[in-house]
């Protein structure tokens, strides 16, 4: 957990070439700069303003190949959904209004949206009885400490969600998959494989057509959900990607 | 794989983007720097176009301060100057910084292979591991097998060994059952022994009673010879060896070629006689001699199987094996209650301890021996007969020098005799179809017995003859159930008989008033006067 935590990604911000403005030389330039694995784009947000002088209202999104990216996940996971190979993350930054497919998230928006998944993870795990005697100091030290990036901070507030006196409590699991994710309950001794068939009944994908990506890595069939649990995200989710086999 | 790997693979993407990170951080810092000097420049530049706009207007307005703007510009100028040449120092640090750049971008790229490589290896090693996993399972299967077989082996053991065990019980009560057959037949032979003997006792009492006279009645010259034929039974299967009395003359032995000695109860010697009362057998070939010890408890036999044996008459089992000469034993006599002799074809004779039935010496007199006898009472003189026309006298106590005499007859041998009472003379049956009769004391043939108007002819090269047991009578065996006596003293041929149904004999012994002959054909006739 550590590692995931102390890692910082490189970002290459190029204005996309829709919004570029001849009249303004600095348009031109490319916007290196980093952000956390598990922290938020929009973090990233006001510097990239500041960097090609825009006003404060400007609307900003950013978009990866051509589309729009889902920033209200972590960094980390966004990687792993786009299928990013190179080292430094080249994205571009758009100054016109939002699209519709995501939503213009202020620093506030992205604070509450993290603190549903909290709450929903937590419904998974232990039918929310934990999540329901925090305050709400202790959702912002959360909040605080990935922003922070201090493991310890985070750790001092999570325990109290993620330890339990009987027993393993279950894994909170999703599959992401492009636009959309797949989620199920699951058992304490489930596998990946187990995991993942029960994620998908119901829909038209089979298995057998996906591999399960956790940053950056292909995760093996049979290896039990609980060993994975080291590498979930600041909202308590284990994340995984599927990518087409 | 394991949550290891997943670590093992973030920690090296760490790493690669911490090296961006710096280069990032660096190149930012230099763009910073560049705009800032960018800025000072064109700052600078706007003041300097200010100042020479408004410095014509002012040099027109007062031209005695000329030295002071002329040194102010100069002043601005050389500012200008140093401006200039740290802009161009600046550039140059850009340019050396976007050096440092492309080379921690080979830097990279460099590592990006290393990386790449070492992926590659893992891989590698990761495919082993799972060879060698796919190998370990195999294996375990294979144990599996293994162990189940193993299993069945076990089972069908413990099955084995179930019915092993219930067979051997079974054996074990079978032969417990044999051993009671067994004891069960040994107590009715005992007892069957037990009644004969009770027989024999009640028979006893009745004939002293006065069937029989006195036993001790002695033969001499003028008494006549028993001759007269009282009984005949059929003893031994094949040729009848040896028969001999035992000392009480209640007893008649006989051996032969089947092997076995058989023991006659021959008290009441002209009643029918039809089975033995005891059977000695453990010999492998023909016995060829007996002699009974002094105590009458043990028996003598010599056979051809080049063994002499001393049977236990009241047990009938053989006690002692002499074993030792090389070829088929012709003769075992006793001298003592606890020494015996034995005369061999392998052209020796032997002494033995009975005590520790061992052989305490070997004469060696150079011939085949064909019969031996004890010449003394002590056991101390030893009569032998030879294939090679000799008779042997040896005093085993005397010095090796002079112990032997030798006497020579005309004919080979077959059979020699010496009375009860050891007297001076002994006797010899020959081949010549006579009897030597022998002066000890001489050391020759003092007289020559023979037969020759009833054709007395010598059946075999083992015939045997006796004498009387007061040693004055002698009686010898011949072909067609001949028996002829002569008085030894005159050498007058006294009587003879002929007992055709016998056939051919070859054996004979004296008891007080009886006399035994053995034939070639199974036959023992007991002849009486």
């Amino acid at each position: 957990m550590d590692i995931t935590w102390a890692t910082n990604l490189p970002l290459k911000i190029t204005v996309a070439r829709e919004s570029k403005d001849p009249s303004r030389p600095s348009d031109q330039k490319i916007y290196y700069t980093s952000t956390k694995l598990l922290s938020f784009l929009p973090v990233t947000v006001n510097q990239t303003r500041q960097f090609f002088n825009r006003e404060k209202e400007t609307p900003v999104w950013f978009s990866y190949q051509g589309s729009a990216i889902r920033w209200h996940l972590p960094v980390g996971l966004l990687l792993d959904l786009y299928n990013v190979s190179t080292d430094v993350w080249p994205i571009e930054v758009n100054f016109s209004p939002v699209p519709p497919e995501i939503e213009d998230l202020s620093m506030s928006l992205l604070e509450s949206s993290f603190c549903m998944s909290l709450k929903e993870a937590d419904q998974i795990r232990s039918r929310s009885e934990r999540i329901n005697l925090f305050q709400k100091q202790d959702f912002k030290r959360l909040w605080n400490a990935i922003q922070n990036s201090s493991l310890e901070e985070w750790r001092s507030v999570a325990n109290q969600l993620l330890r339990s006196k009987n027993g393993d409590f279950k894994i909170p699991v999703k599959f992401h998959y492009d636009n959309t994710y797949f989620q199920n309950p699951t058992e304490v001794e489930d596998t990946v494989q187990a995991a993942l068939e029960k994620a998908l009944a119901g829909h038209q994908f089979s298995p057998e057509n996906f591999k399960v990506v956790l940053l950056g890595t292909e995760l093996a069939a049979d290896m039990p959900l609980r060993e994975l649990s080291d590498f979930s995200y600041p909202d308590t989710f284990l994340h995984l990607v599927l990518q087409r086999a | 794989m394991s949550t290891d790997f997943i670590r093992e693979n973030l920690k090296k993407r760490k790493q690669r983007y911490d090296v961006w990170l710096e280069l990032i951080e660096e190149l930012n810092a230099a763009q910073n720097r560049a705009d800032k000097f960018e800025e000072e420049k064109t700052q600078l530049e706007k003041v300097l176009a200010e100042e020479s706009r408004s410095s014509p207007r002012e040099s027109a307005v007062s031209g005695e301060s000329d030295s002071v703007r002329s040194a102010r510009i100069s002043h601005l100028e050389q500012k200008c100057f140093n401006l200039q040449e740290e802009l161009t120092e600046l550039l140059r640090s850009k340019a050396s910084t976007a050096e440092e750049l492309s080379r921690k971008k080979d830097l990279v790229s460099e590592l990006d292979d290393k990386l790449r490589l070492l992926q590659i290896e893992n891989d590698e090693k990761n495919m082993k591991l799972q060879n060698y996993q796919n190998g370990a399972e195999n294996s375990e299967e294979a144990i599996r097998e293994l162990k189940r077989n193993h299993q069945v082996l076990l089972d069908e053991h413990a099955a084995l060994q179930l019915a092993y065990s219930q067979l051997e019980k079974q054996i074990r009560a079978r032969e417990q059952i044999a051993e009671y057959a067994n004891a069960e037949a040994i107590a009715a032979a005992k007892l069957k022994d037990l009644q004969k003997k009770i027989d024999a006792e009640n028979l006893i009492r009745d004939a002293t009673k006065g069937v029989l006279p006195d036993a001790k009645i002695t033969y001499t010259a003028r008494s006549s010879p028993p001759i007269k034929k009282i009984n005949q039974f059929e003893a031994n299967n094949g040729e009848v060896f040896e028969v001999k009395f035992s000392p009480d003359g209640a007893h008649l032995a006989t051996a032969g070629e089947d092997k076995c000695v058989n023991i006659y109860n021959v008290r009441n010697p002209a009643s029918r006689i039809e089975s033995p009362v005891l059977t000695l057998k453990g010999a492998n070939a023909a016995i060829t001699s007996l002699s009974f010890s002094k105590n009458r408890r043990h028996l003598l036999g010599s056979s051809n199987d080049q063994a002499a044996r001393v049977w236990d008459l009241s047990s009938g089992k053989i006690v002692q094996s002499l074993t030792g000469h090389q070829g088929p034993v012709t003769t075992a006599r006793y001298l003592t209650q606890s020494t015996a002799v034995t005369g061999s074809q392998d052209r020796t004779v032997r002494l033995w301890d009975l005590t520790k039935t061992s052989c305490t010496k070997t004469l060696w007199p150079g011939s085949k021996c064909i019969d031996v006898c004890n010449g003394s009472m002590d056991g101390s003189l030893i009569m032998s007969a030879h294939y090679n026309k000799q008779i042997h006298v040896t005093d085993i106590r005397a010095s090796a020098k002079d112990e032997k005499q030798v006497i020579s007859l005309s004919g080979r041998p077959t059979g020699i005799a010496v009375p009860a009472d050891f007297g001076q003379s002994l006797l010899a049956l020959t081949r010549n179809n006579d009897l030597a009769v022998i002066d000890l004391r001489q050391m020759q043939v003092r007289i020559t017995l023979s037969d020759l108007q009833n054709d007395f002819r010598v059946t075999a090269d083992y015939s045997r003859c006796s004498l009387s047991p007061c040693g004055g009578l002698a009686l010898a065996t011949g072909q067609d159930g001949r028996i002829s006596c002569w008085d030894v003293n005159t050498g007058r041929l006294l009587d003879g008989a002929n007992a055709e149904s016998a056939g051919n004999l070859i054996s004979c012994d004296w008891s007080s008033r009886l006399v035994a002959t053995g034939s070639k054909s199974k036959t023992v006739v007991l002849w009486s006067d």
